[in-house]
């Protein structure tokens, strides 16, 4: 290897990744994991992440390795801090537009690496496609299967019934 | 409570994917599709309970990471409607008894006076319930009844509140605050957060209490300062070196200026300027550096704002200000922001100003231009600015503006803007918002609200292509004997 500034990262399925460690640090459980290691040109082994999911994780965070500065500023206040991150990029919904499954992968991959910007916006995304939705609706989009009784589901409905507004 | 989804079905699903993801099928468990992993992080960007109260009735998985947010802030609802005898109230605390396990999860309470007067019955409940939210960080109470006969449920509930971790006080009454309560609040210490808002009575302005909140306190909101002297609200302001964020109701603005400039902390200011005697007897500058800040203000004069372009300018003195939000509103005419004040701001916050909000504030199309040329990293924007019926070329405003993601700008209110043909704009808002380098995607002109975004469209061949779409909401107000009645209509102008 020789370049002190790449990293090899090796996925479950074998799959290897020449990466600038500038982008490998955005995962908080990597960045921790090098420093650990000091200078080493060891490969990183991911063994909870297949090389699909791993291409995408990459991708993301060579595309968002400048932005890191911008969303680190103090929060003074819940709410602001809530709207000032409630947009989603164009760049960021067309990263996401993949199978259900793929997205689920991606953003379980950035919870377990820890990469905050990623797991957010994974988030926020299927969050979007909950809202406005009905119950029904909800469960036919990611295929729930409702596992209340009749009974059950009526208990339910009268114990939040204070938060129903309608 | 059962966490783990129990479909016959998707076991072998959970496996298979688990395996794929070489993880631990235990650790894994799903709910259809969704990781449950990761879905209490999915819930918490549901910022409308209706959305989670939807997602607890969706299945046992999905109530199980539900609940813990939906419980976090309880409200009470309280629907009074002419037709209905009486009010109907809705109290969170009847599921509180029954299933006490919840209470944990409760952060935030708004109790209201008018259970009192409606159902006093459930008071007795409301309390029992209160005593149980181990986990209570802020109480808010909200009455606004006149006469102040239910104050005395909220003294109860103080008396509760001191037995619990509660941080932050929100209370907002008709009725001025008795002697009795306020007594009662000085005993609270720790909070970090204080909002006291009364319509009537003595002004509250923490006298005696502040030194008290001085470790702690850092949000802060008064709104009821007026007639209180400038010496008085800085003495008991003085107190407070960890202030964050000041919103004021009231207060004179001479001390306003002598405030920021023992506050370093402070980053957030809401409050007022009267025209009158606004400079400091100090001629100090502020130790606060701004990034929010907001003005509310009103004027009889001929001349306009006096001397308030120059104020607002001396409480941000150096490079910080992230959000400037003006609420000016005149009697003589159209409240104008000055391009000298536009300028000088841009000589300081240029590099930081991402938010300008001037929406009773009217500003020529060349104000505007200006505005989105001397602050570049301008996000959003919201302003007045004159009707143009011949059509005006709003690509052109927002042409050097490449931070720029929302555009507000009402069109001068005697003008007839809801008669206006949406289609006229169509070509200008798609120019601006596919213009290189543009990441514009809502422009508000008037009552029309354009929004852009790529979506993938059905060629003839079968094949997907990506496409700009722009969807223009037309919302009309019209009028009738019942007030106004609202109609909208979407419509897809272009793509």
């Amino acid at each position: 290897m020789g370049d002190s500034n790449r990293l090899t990262l090796v996925a479950s399925d074998g799959g290897k990744f020449v990466v600038d460690k500038e982008v490998v640090q955005m995962s908080v459980l990597l960045k921790n994991m090098i420093e650990d290691l000091g200078e080493t040109d060891e490969s990183i082994p991911i063994p909870n992440v297949t090389s699909p999911v791993l291409t995408k994780v990459i991708e993301f965070c060579e595309n968002h390795r400048t932005d890191a500065a911008r969303t680190d500023g103090p929060n003074v206040d819940g709410d602001d801090a809530r709207m000032r991150t409630a947009v989603v990029s164009d760049w960021d919904r067309q990263f996401f537009d993949v199978d259900q499954d793929l997205m689920f992968e991606i953003i379980v991959a950035a919870n377990y690496l820890d990469i905050k910007s990623l797991v957010d916006v994974g988030c926020k995304v299927v969050a979007d496609m909950i809202k406005g939705k009905s119950p029904q609706e909800i469960r036919d989009l990611f295929d729930i299967v409702n596992d209340f009784s009749p009974e059950e589901e009526a208990a339910l409905r009268k114990e939040n019934e204070w938060a129903n507004d309608r | 409570m059962p966490s783990i989804d129990e479909r016959p079905r998707t076991k072998a699903d959970t496996e298979l994917r688990s395996t794929r993801l070489g993880m631990s099928s235990q650790k894994m468990g799903t709910t259809g599709a969704l990781p449950l992993d990761v879905l209490p992080l999915i819930l918490e960007h549901l910022s409308d309970r209706r959305e989670l109260c939807t997602c607890a009735q969706l299945s046992k998985a999905f109530h199980h990471a539900a609940t813990p947010l939906l419980y976090r802030t309880l409200d009470v609802r309280v629907v009074t409607k002419r037709r209905l005898q009486t009010a109907i109230v809705v109290h969170p605390s009847v599921t509180i008894l029954k299933k006490p396990e919840y209470a944990k999860y409760v952060r935030h309470v708004r109790e209201s006076g008018a259970v009192g007067l409606y159902r006093p019955e459930l008071i007795e409940d409301c309390r029992k319930a209160l005593k149980l939210y181990v986990n209570l960080e802020g109480f808010t109470w909200s009455d606004d009844t006149a006469e102040g006969n239910n104050e005395r449920d909220f003294v109860a509930y103080l008396d509760i509140l001191h037995t619990l971790p509660v941080r932050e006080l929100v209370i907002r009454t008709f009725y001025g605050l008795s002697d009795e309560v306020w007594e009662m609040l000085q005993d609270f210490t720790g909070l970090s957060k204080v909002s006291i808002w009364c319509m009537e009575g003595k002004p509250r302005i923490l006298q005696g209490w502040s030194e008290k909140l001085g470790a702690s306190l850092t949000h802060l909101e008064l709104g009821r300062c007026s007639g209180v002297p400038a010496s008085i609200l800085i003495s008991v302001l003085s107190h407070l070196p960890h202030l964050r964020a000041l919103r004021l109701k009231g207060a004179p603005s001479s001390a306003i200026l002598e405030i920021l400039t023992f506050l370093p902390h402070l980053v957030v200011l809401d409050t007022e300027y009267f025209g009158h005697a606004a400079f400091s007897r100090y001629d100090d500058v502020p130790a606060a550096s701004l990034k929010e800040l907001t003005i509310r203000t009103s004027s009889v004069h001929l001349q306009g704002f006096q001397q308030l372009w120059t104020w607002i300018r001396r409480l941000i003195p150096r490079p910080s200000l992230e959000s400037f939000t003006l609420n000016a509103f005149s009697t003589q005419g159209e409240a104008l922001v000055p391009r000298g004040f536009i300028l000088d701001m841009a000589s300081i916050h240029r590099d930081t100003l991402r938010h300008f909000t001037a929406d009773s504030t009217q500003m020529t199309l060349a104000d505007i231009e200006c505005l989105c040329t001397v602050f570049p990293l301008l996000e959003t924007l919201s302003c007045s600015t004159l009707f143009a019926p011949e059509g005006a070329h709003y690509e052109e405003v927002v042409a050097k503006a490449n931070n720029l993601r929302e555009i507000r700008m009402n069109m001068n209110n005697w003008m007839p803007s809801n008669k206006m043909d949406s289609a006229m704009y169509s070509e200008p808002v798609r120019k601006s918002m596919l213009r290189q380098g543009s990441v514009l995607r809502l422009v508000v002109l008037g009552y029309i609200v354009y929004q852009g975004r790529w979506v993938y469209k059905k060629a003839e061949d079968g094949t997907d292509q990506v496409e700009f779409d722009i969807a223009c909401n037309v919302v009309q107000y019209i009028g009738n004997t019942n007030g106004f009645q609202e109609e909208a209509a979407i419509q897809d102008v272009t793509g």
